[in-house]
């Protein structure tokens, strides 16, 4: 055997250099009880091989344990293979499974306590004090009141539907048919109790034989049977059958409630049973079923018929709100009625007349023609706030309705009056309505006199020349681009002097542009529109010359799609 | 308390959570090819026995000996036959070997012979005296070996009355069940793949079957079925074989005792068994199936398109795609071996497209009715439009011979070809347990639930009603 010597040798070491190092180390292995101490559990040679040093990976002689045992700080719970009825069965079929069994010593104060709830089963309490065994015959003899009648967790599912339920007498008096024999009827009540209303399934299984040819088909096989029936009358289809039962539904509804007493849920429930419509029903499952058969093709070309009307119907609302638009703009505005329409004294006398009228049937009599009463509410504030103390937001929406309802179509700003108007103002005072045109100027005495009227007279101190400024400033930039351009090609200057004339004529202007712009804009989305249409009357024109067969349809469609997406610009 | 735990108590998920509440019934799932047997509530059947038994006749014997399982019945014996219960479209014909049969497979791997393998006990003993009552009862009904299990049954959804009748009264009057119930496979399956309204195909051994199944329960008058199943595709790869150029040598595994590798095509060099006798025809043609099946799970492709396999245009085959496509290598038994290309499509086209099936003067081809897709067509068309739509999104598809490769994939396109409108999804198992034991897995799922319980036709209710009382209870 090789010693740690012979190890050496072979490696080319010093013979005496190790041990005289690790000398030290021994003694020292001994006291503490580290590396040094001989392992044990090695043999010999192997221990040898080692040398003096301690071998690289310490192998310790370890004395094997294992994890303690988990701590259980209670006893596991017996299980119990036990027998149980399930109260959903009248036959008292003893089953087994597997319960947890209450734990030891209480287990039959448990028991007794599970079955005292039960109270009818007096046995069972008794069974319980002995400690929940339970004894029992043979597993299919059936000794009830050995078991604990503890209630079954699954018994309520056991539900089973409403059948109607009537008297031969209700029978003959209002559910007679001409159709259906009482036996019938019986069997079809009987299948849909069965069949929980589950209908496909109803009019599947659905076999009736009236007891007469019964007997003879009783042991044929399934194909006997449907033979049978076929030759019989014509089979019911589930529609056939759920009108009948319906039918028979809402009469004994009727018979239990009379209609006029239903409350609404269940007035909602007759209808529903009452107004059944078998054929109404074919006819949906008809089109269901054509809906099944669409081929490949027509479901293609539904899913692209519908895409082009969703683009149409979208680009419509755009179209059309544009063109309304446009439309507005392009009317001439319309004559003021302010003094055009009242200026025959006819005119003026029934205005006068209504005006009256409206402001006596209100407590306060004073006829006031606020500033911008046809303004939006917060203009009419303003003016309360102008006008006498007596004057509310609420009395001058008042005029403003009874102006509306008499006065149509007054437009904005024709009975409005600057300062003048709000002296007339007198608190209490009554208006004499003939006066009122006189306030009204033509509009070239107007100018004569230097008299402006004034939408809204901001408070302070405002330039013309900001409102210069203001009038080229468009929402957008690009917007205000394409004015200031459109200025600088008519030879606008930038700087003008602002005179209200100015002022007025430059704000038309500005209008004119701003118009003229949009209608460029709308030119261009047509001619794209066109375009495309024109494109795809080429694909269409192609494909025309592809094949002549649906030609005569496509095109119709084509042609409805031109008139729905392109109506004339001005209806 | 009904599950008597106390309030305080570490609590296990209430029962309801699961609603699953285990009677140690047995679940018995006869079909062609096997028979499924397993305790309900577990995920595979413990037992799988074939249903091809053997008759034994030596010679000095008195009379025929009956041989169950695979450990007995794939040993070559002079006089030994091999046959089948069952007829061609899995109803029983022979009920008292069947009842045997199945009577083995529950026997041999459940229950044991006594029956009395469940009486299990807690170690909480009380002192009073009483756990072994369990023990007294097990000996009270030994001999019957079901005594203290519920059975479900399931049979297929075309299944005769009598044949009905005779279950239940095998199971109540011979096995001793306590509680019994007859579940169709079709509605089992749906269940199995987590529906309660599907379209379930079961591709099995002898017959392909189509139910539609509405909320739990199959609608008769939709069930369509035919006899393209999987031995349809092992007699069309028996007439590949025979007409290929070369005939292919079908060789079962008892004959060859060694064998030596020898190159693709070319003659096998094997050693072969000496009987001293011939072992019957049915014999060999059993032990000829398991090679076939063999060929089926490893070579065997459905066709994947484009269009079907004969379907290029005015009729021509898509052979020449196929053959450029990878052969695969089968070897039989014997070391004879070769590469099948465009041979391995020709095999279950058949399934799908009645003008393709290999034809041969006795085996005409099959009607085009008798094809899958035409059969989900004429099921489907028994139902409402509105169950129709319901029934074309849950298709499931079970069955072993489903297994076939490329099937679910051409199933789909076929029936999305044909389907245009509605959606169409197909649902098959991932697991191959979970396709072979769909009928078996429902069965076990719905006899461990606890709502079930009340569904059990009991032996007093059998008593009282007679054995007519599956036709009322088990629809
Ligand atoms: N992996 C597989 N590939 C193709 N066919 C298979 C496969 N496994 C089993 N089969 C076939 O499936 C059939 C058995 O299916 P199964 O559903 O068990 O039938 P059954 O319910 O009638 O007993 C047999 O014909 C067998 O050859």
């Amino acid at each position: 055997m090789a010693s740690s010597k012979d190890v050496r040798d072979i490696m080319g070491l010093e013979a005496g250099a190790a041990p005289a190092a690790t000398a030290p180390n021994k003694k020292k292995g001994g006291g503490g009880g580290g590396l040094g101490r001989r392992p044990t559990g090695m043999n010999r040679e192997l221990l040898a091989l080692h040398g003096e040093r301690a071998p690289p990976v310490a192998v310790v002689d370890v004395q094997k344990t294992y994890l303690a045992k988990p701590q259980r700080h209670f006893r596991p719970s017996p299980w119990e293979w036990s027998p149980f009825i399930n109260p959903a069965r009248k036959d008292g079929l003893v089953l087994k499974h597997w319960v947890r069994k209450p734990h030891g010593k209480s287990v039959g104060g448990e028991v007794s306590q599970a079955v005292d709830g039960q109270g009818d089963t007096p046995m069972a309490g008794a069974e319980g004090e002995d400690g929940g065994q339970n004894k029992e015959g043979t597993n299919g003899d059936v000794v009830e009141h050995q078991i604990p009648l503890a209630e079954y967790p699954y018994a309520k599912y056991n539900v089973e539907i409403d059948a109607p339920a009537f008297s031969d007498e209700e029978y003959d008096l209002y559910m007679r048919s001409n159709d259906w024999s009482r036996e019938e009827t019986d069997y079809l009540i009987g299948l849909v109790k069965e069949y929980y209303q589950r209908w496909p399934v109803i009019a599947d299984r659905y076999d009736f034989q009236s007891q007469n040819t019964k007997a003879e088909s009783q042991d044929g096989t399934l194909e006997d049977k449907m033979a049978l029936q076929k030759a019989g009358a014509p089979p019911r289809t589930a529609d056939d059958l759920k009108a009948r039962y319906y039918n028979i539904c809402a009469r004994v509804m009727e018979l239990h409630t009379p209609v006029s007493e239903m409350d609404p849920a269940e007035f909602a429930l007759h209808e529903m049973l009452a107004k059944f419509n078998p054929a109404q029903e074919r006819q949906r499952k008809e089109v269901a079923e054509q809906l099944l058969n669409r081929t490949r093709e027509e479901i293609k070309e539904e899913e692209l018929l519908l895409a082009e009307l969703q683009r149409i119907t979208t680009n419509q609302t755009r179209f059309e709100a544009e063109r309304a638009e446009v439309r507005a703009r392009l009317e001439a505005p319309r004559a003021a009625p302010g003094s055009n329409q009242y200026d025959s004294s006819t005119a003026l006398a029934m205005l006068f007349n209504q005006l009256f009228q409206a402001d006596r049937s209100k407590k306060r009599g004073r006829l006031s023609l606020p500033a911008d009463a046809l303004g939006g509410h917060s203009a009419a504030a303003a003016t309360a706030a102008a006008g006498g103390p007596g004057q509310t937001p609420t009395s001058a929406e008042a005029h403003r309705n009874s102006l509306l309802g008499s006065g149509g179509s007054a437009r904005k700003g024709s009975l409005v009056h600057g300062s003048a108007a709000h002296q007339q103002h007198g608190p209490g005072h009554h208006q004499p309505a003939p006066k009122e045109p006189s306030r009204t100027l033509a509009p070239r005495a107007a100018a004569r006199f230097g008299v402006s009227t004034h939408e809204r007279l901001s408070s302070g101190v405002t330039f013309r020349t900001d409102r210069l400024q203001k009038l080229r400033q468009a929402k957008s930039a690009i917007q205000t681009q394409k004015i200031a351009t459109a200025l600088a090609e008519l030879g606008i200057p930038d700087f003008v002097l602002p005179t209200t004339r100015v002022c007025e004529a430059y704000a038309a202007l500005v209008g004119k542009i701003t118009k003229m712009l949009d209608l460029r804009k709308v030119l261009e989305k047509q001619t794209n529109e066109l375009k495309v249409l024109r494109a795809e009357r080429g694909i269409v024109m192609a494909e025309k010359e592809e094949g002549e067969g649906k030609e005569e349809k496509e095109d119709a469609r084509k042609r409805m799609t031109r008139l729905l997406r392109n109506p004339p610009i001005l209806r | 308390m009904a599950q008597g735990f106390t309030p305080g108590q570490t609590q296990a998920p209430l029962a309801n959570d699961y609603a699953g509440d285990e009677v140690a019934a047995i679940v018995l799932d006869p079909g062609y090819s096997t028979i499924r047997a397993g305790f309900a509530g577990e995920d595979t059947p413990k037992s799988v026995v074939p249903t091809h038994y053997g008759v034994y006749e030596p010679s000095d014997s008195a009379g025929p000996e009956l041989l169950f399982g695979e450990n007995a019945i794939h040993n070559p014996k002079k006089g030994l036959e091999i046959r089948n219960p069952l007829n061609n479209e899995g109803i029983v014909e022979d009920a008292d070997t069947t009842a045997k049969l199945w009577e083995y497979a529950i026997t041999s791997r459940l229950t044991g012979s006594t029956g009395s393998a469940r009486a299990i006990r807690d170690g909480e003993k009380n002192g009073e005296g009483d756990p072994d009552v369990d023990m007294d009862e097990a000996e009270d009904t030994a001999e019957k070996p079901l005594a203290d299990s519920p059975l479900m049954m399931t049979e297929p959804g075309w299944n005769s009355p009598k044949a009905r009748e005779k279950a239940i009264e095998i199971a109540i009057e011979e096995w001793g069940t306590p509680a019994f119930w007859l579940g169709r496979q079709g509605t089992l399956a749906a269940f199995s793949a987590g529906k309660s309204t599907a379209l379930v195909v079961d591709l099995g051994a002898s017959t392909t079957s189509v139910t539609p199944v509405y909320d739990g329960q199959m609608l008769k008058k939709g069930i369509m079925r035919s006899p393209l199943a999987g031995n349809f595709v092992s007699d069309q790869i028996r007439l590949l074989f025979a007409q290929s150029q070369p005939p292919v040598p079908l060789t079962p595994h008892y004959i060859v005792k060694s064998k030596t590798a020898v190159d693709a095509g070319t003659p096998a060099q094997a050693i072969y068994h000496e009987f001293g006798f011939e072992p019957s025809a049915s014999f060999r043609r059993f032990e000829e199936e398991r090679v076939l099946t063999e060929f089926k799970e490893s070579v065997v492709q459905v066709w994947h398109g484009p269009g079907r396999f004969m379907g290029g245009p005015q009729g021509a085959s898509n052979e020449e795609i196929a053959k450029g496509l990878q052969g695969r290598p089968f070897e039989m038994p014997d070391g004879w071996n070769q590469v099948f290309t465009a041979e391995r499509f020709k095999a279950a086209e058949g399934l799908f497209d009645h003008k393709a099936a290999v034809t041969a003067p006795d085996q005409p081809p099959p009607r085009p009715d008798q094809t899958l897709p035409q059969l989900i067509n004429a099921s489907l068309q028994t139902t409402d439009a509105d169950v129709r739509t319901q029934l074309l999104t849950n298709v499931v598809v079970v069955g072993g011979s489903s297994l076939l490769y490329g099937l679910t994939d051409r199933l789909n396109a076929e029936l999305t070809q044909m389907y245009t409108g509605p959606r169409v999804r197909l649902q098959a198992p991932g697991s191959t347990i979970e396709r072979k034991f769909a009928s078996w897995l429902g069965g076990s799922i719905l006899a461990s639930l606890g709502s079930f319980h009340q569904m059990w036709v009991s032996r007093k209710e059998y008593e009282e009603h007679g054995p007519n009382i599956v036709e009322k209870r088990c629809r």
